[in-house]
């Protein structure tokens, strides 16, 4: 699965909303079902895909799709 | 004889006027008030947890004396009550230091209001009221890291995110000790962003 089908997934399942909804330019600003509790939900997943806990930047910096995608980029690059 | 005693600073006339919003009436609260509306947060670890207090629970006495003493000048209760249902659902703490950096928590303690925008609504406002007075030049707030929701909360309104503690802060629950993440909006940036003046 690519990084960005992961992402896609990820914030579908939290938002509870269809992949197919999510696209490059959703964010916590263009999406009405991303508020506080869906984006709790997006942080725990992203925590769980990889296995520990996001550090209060990437928290702070994480406001949509293609912030996820950075952030699960960063982590597989870091797995080298 | 003149003692040295200082007198207690006059209220400030437009910071305890009442804040209204769409969905809220924001009370801004004497002592007794504030003890009562924010009576909820002592019992519940969660709340005690999320604003960093050193105990999971306070007796109402040990609470009384940690709410402090609101005089509309440095320390501000707001009872946020819903009007829909005639109650309150939460409060709103802004303590003014001599700075002008005023220093905001919030609880919403009724459940069913969760994930409703409240914090967003109340804190506008109330940034829109005291940000158009000259005693404030900055709203702050320090969160814990793993407090997702307000940090969305935070992000979501325009906070800058001006650093972060590391093992900052040690739970009395769980000794666990945790990073904490620190929020500034300058006043002045406010009242440009939402085209207000200062009075």
């Amino acid at each position: 699965m690519s990084t960005d089908d992961a992402a896609r997934q990820l914030i579908a399942e939290a938002l509870g909303a269809s992949e197919a909804d999510i696209t490059a330019d959703t964010t916590i600003d263009t999406a009405e079902a991303w508020d506080s509790l869906a984006h709790f939900r997006v942080v725990l997943g992203l925590e769980q895909t990889l296995g520990r806990p996001l550090s209060p930047p990437e928290i702070f910096d994480l406001n949509g799709f293609q912030s996820v995608v950075a952030i699960l980029d960063s982590s597989a690059a870091g797995q080298g | 004889m003149v003692l040295g005693l200082s007198k207690k600073p006059d209220p400030d006339p437009h910071l305890i006027k009442p804040v209204r919003t769409e969905r809220f009436d924001l009370v801004n609260c004497n002592r007794k008030e504030a003890v009562k509306v924010t009576l909820p947060w002592a019992s519940n670890p969660e709340i005690m947890h999320n604003l960093m207090y050193e105990q999971p629970h306070f007796s109402q006495i040990k609470w009384a004396s940690k709410v402090g003493k609101p005089d509309g000048r440095r320390l501000f209760y707001h009872a946020i009550v819903a009007r829909e249902v005639k109650g309150t659902i939460g409060a709103h703490r802004i303590r003014l230091d001599r700075s002008g950096t005023a220093i905001m928590s919030i609880a919403v303690t009724a459940k069913s209001w969760w994930g409703k925008g409240v914090f967003e609504e109340v804190r506008i406002a109330l940034m829109d009221h005291f940000s158009q007075s000259p005693l404030v030049e900055r709203f702050f707030s320090r969160v814990l890291a793993t407090n997702v929701s307000s940090i969305y909360n935070y992000k979501k309104i325009g906070f800058r995110l001006i650093g972060y503690d590391q093992r900052s802060w040690r739970a009395p629950s769980t000794d666990d000790v945790l990073d904490t993440m620190h929020f500034e909006y300058l006043a002045e940036d406010w009242r440009k962003t939402r085209q207000l003046e200062l009075l």
